[in-house]
């Protein structure tokens, strides 16, 4: 009996321990949030920008006790990337996205609405409203800009010299650009005056600068209804124009089939004096290529022709935005690390300290951007001292009469299916023009309206 | 009780029948390592190969989200593809492509092998020569045939020009790409073929043709008497599965060429992949996925229908 009674108390008490220490767990569990955070693939031009994220996760670690961050290599390069990685539950918590990706990613419930959380964001009346608008999809708002740019010509300043071609003016117009380019070509040593890109959608993106230039549109709202307008007298000259650089003046490539990365690499091995840019790729020319930043001068697109022409560029940039699949804590840890030194004081600390961080690696801070913050943001000066005080490695682009003219010449990108604009109905025409001297232009194009039309636009709601 | 049939029949009809589990347990004893060793095989196809495929009969139908619950809407992906203004385009590029492959890839490897094969000499060095591209690569395949390709700097070029030919534009031109795009994929996949046919030929009688050459037979005649009629079941299987296998062309446009210039080279394959990968349409991508199986389905009947006649010519 007393044995039994002894064995009874024994196993009430282990009992009594392990339904304790069950309780524990999900407790402790609940405290930990693993955060799965962006970081750029292991590559030549990437390093010092991965060592520079790597110290702010110590940081951020450091600031959040709870929250664990989990490294992910990931660039939003590619679409199929994330889609796979949404459909195994594996995708960042937090990313960045281009502008273009709004309808996309919120159509499909990707991502999260985040109202709620600017509306206690302490810096969210520090960004320009405007900058929203990328990514505002049925009045909500789902992402933060956090860079943009305006897309605008880079070129090589020593071929410019070498033959006698004047530095790019702020109001240059095609005839100039004209002239550069073909002072600029080589054919006996294979050097292009203009690389364009033209392959896959790259293809529509570089077309739809030359239509803004000559002063046409791609889809317009009217009448409650989206209309596709590329197959316009404008869009035509455009396209007339992309062809001629072939055909007539020859300062195109021998091999015109290049996309983005391509169109850096040809840029960076000097092969080409002029090509289009967003943000990024001159960092592939630079970090990637070895090219002398100084040899690389930066202008504002030229003016099409006629009285509709202007000076104007593709303006885009990136989002952060917040993956709707993770849990609700998750979520929110992903707001903390979106917004952790986000323009202010340790973020400029931050951007000071890289500079070591790009000396020590032999590379530079190359991208172009803007931060979509309104002038008198505290954040602003700020960093623009840091980028003096550091122009060895954080490197600055363009005069201040550059910057300030750039914004106005800005032109959103498509709204509606702009990925599939560019790929499935501008790339073609690109490549038709520039494959068959006897393409015809307005016959292109008009078709390719009437699809688009036909197979989107007449399906938006 | 016994009765006089069970009697007349002898002991066997009493023998008791025998339990299923003991029938079961015979059967493993025979047959149970070999299914062991079939399970790996098996569950690795199951897992990677017919449950996508069954997997993918569903995704047709469905509007599906990575990540999210799918939505069953039909035929609704059916019509959208079907309605789609590149599938024809997709489809004669995949059709020409095919009918390219298999004039070009077919012809090549039979008379390389057949050449091979008369050699007297140099035999081991020749089979080992046409099946080194097979063992390069694919980065390195794709990288040396755009430069071979490169209209002002390309090896092929240089070649034309030297014989005083004008230079082709190869990839940049919609009347060239595919054309291009099947010499390479040849170059790349003959070799394999060759010794398929080669290795065929190994097994024809020596003494058919010592046999032939006594009554006089040149070498033609060798060839069409003797040696076509004998390899003519491996053709026709070699023939449909090089059919079922260049109707799936993707690797080569996406790589070589993105699908242009002016979609001068998209084809089916690459329709879905696009459909899947780029645009996040999973539903169309299994439509199109079907559309295509039901028509490879079709070809694989024939290659069954095939494989019998070749059952028969053995026997």
């Amino acid at each position: 009996m007393e044995v039994f009674g002894k064995t009874r108390r024994f196993v009430m008490a282990v009992s009594l321990i392990v339904v304790l220490m069950a309780s524990l767990v999900p407790v402790m569990a609940a405290k930990q949030v693993t955060l799965k955070v962006v970081i750029g693939p292991d590559t030549e031009d990437n390093r010092a920008q991965n060592q520079v994220t790597l110290e702010r996760i110590k940081r951020f670690e450091a600031a959040n006790p709870g929250i664990v961050c989990k490294p992910v290599p990931f660039t939003y390069t590619t679409r199929q990337d994330f889609f796979i990685k949404q459909a195994s539950r594996t995708a960042p918590d937090m990313l960045d996205v281009w502008a273009t990706e709004c309808e996309l990613l919120a159509g499909r419930k990707w991502i999260i609405p985040l109202d709620e959380y600017i509306k206690t964001w302490e810096k969210a009346d520090w960004i320009n409203p405007s900058a929203y608008d990328p990514f505002r999809y049925n009045g909500k708002i789902y992402g933060i800009p956090f860079s943009g740019y305006v897309k605008h010509i880079i070129f090589n300043k020593q071929m410019f010299r070498e033959n006698g071609v004047p530095e790019p003016t702020l109001d240059w117009t095609w005839d100039d650009f004209l002239n550069a380019a073909v002072k600029c070509t080589d054919r006996e040593k294979g050097i292009a005056g203009f690389a364009p890109m033209t392959r896959g959608g790259e293809g529509g993106w570089t077309l739809t600068d030359l239509i803004y230039q000559a002063g046409g549109e791609c889809e317009v709202y009217e009448n409650g209804k989206w209309k596709a307008v590329f197959d316009s007298p404008e869009a035509v000259t455009a396209l007339q124009f992309l062809k001629d650089l072939k055909w007539k003046y020859d300062v195109l490539p021998a091999d015109w089939n290049a996309g983005w990365t391509d169109v850096y690499n040809i840029f960076g091995s000097e092969k080409a004096a002029m090509v289009y840019d967003a943000d990024w790729g001159r960092n592939v020319a630079i970090n990637g290529q070895g090219m002398d930043p100084k040899d690389i001068g930066v202008a504002i697109m030229p003016k099409g022709p006629g009285p509709k022409g202007r000076q104007m560029g593709v303006q885009g940039g990136n989002f952060y935005v917040i993956n709707a699949l993770s849990s609700p804590e998750v979520q929110a840890a992903a707001w903390k690390w979106l917004t952790f030194e986000l323009w202010d004081e340790a973020d400029i600390q931050a951007l000071a300290n890289s500079a070591a961080d790009y000396r020590a690696q032999k590379q530079y801070r190359a991208q172009f951007e803007y931060i979509p913050l309104k002038p008198d943001s505290p954040y602003v000066e700020g960093r623009a001292k840091v980028f003096r005080d550091n122009a060895d490695v954080l490197l600055s682009w363009g005069s201040d009469e550059f910057l300030l003219k750039l914004p106005q010449t800005a032109h959103i990108e498509p709204p509606i299916e702009a990925q599939v604009l560019y790929a499935q109905f501008l790339a073609p025409a690109v490549q038709a023009v520039l494959s068959d001297q006897k393409a015809d232009p307005a016959r292109l194009l008009n078709d390719a309206n009437a699809r688009f039309q036909r197979e989107y636009l007449d399906n938006v709601e | 009780m016994i009765s006089v049939k069970d009697q007349q029949l002898g002991p066997m009809s009493l023998q008791p029948v025998q339990p299923f589990g003991s029938i079961l347990r015979k059967k493993l004893s025979h047959y149970g390592m070999g299914l062991l060793f079939l399970l790996p095989a098996f569950a690795f196809y199951a897992i990677f190969q017919w449950a996508p495929i069954i997997y993918n009969f569903f995704l047709a139908f469905q509007n599906f989200i990575p990540g999210l619950p799918a939505e069953w809407v039909g035929l609704a992906n059916f019509r959208r593809v079907l309605g789609d203004s590149l599938l024809p385009v997709a489809v004669k590029n995949t059709l020409t492509f095919t009918g390219l492959a298999l004039l070009i890839g077919f012809i090549v490897p039979l008379v390389t092998g057949i050449t091979i094969t008369e050699l007297r000499k140099g035999r081991s060095f020749f089979r080992l020569a046409i099946y080194m591209p097979n063992i390069i690569p694919a980065i390195a395949l794709y990288v040396m045939w755009l430069y071979l390709f490169n209209p002002a700097v390309g090896l092929l070029n240089q070649i034309l020009n030297f014989f005083g030919l004008p230079g082709s534009e190869w990839l940049l031109s919609p009347k060239t790409a595919l054309v291009s795009l099947v010499m390479m994929s040849t170059w790349a996949n003959f070799g394999t073929t060759a010794v398929l046919y080669m290795a065929s030929l190994s097994a024809i009688s020596e003494e058919l043709y010592e046999a032939a050459e006594i009554d006089g037979a040149g070498v033609w005649k060798r060839i069409r008497h003797i040696t076509l009629p004998a390899l003519r079941p491996t053709i026709l299987i070699l023939l449909l599965m090089q059919l079922i296998f260049t109707m799936q062309v993707m690797q080569e446009p996406m790589v070589m060429t993105g699908g242009g210039p002016n979609n001068a080279t998209m084809t089916v394959m690459y329709m879905i992949y696009n459909y899947a990968f780029v645009y996040a349409e999973f539903g169309k991508a299994g439509a199109l996925g079907i559309l295509l199986f039901v028509f490879l389905l079709l070809l694989s009947l024939v290659y069954v229908k095939g494989s019998h006649l070749v059952e028969k010519e053995v026997r």
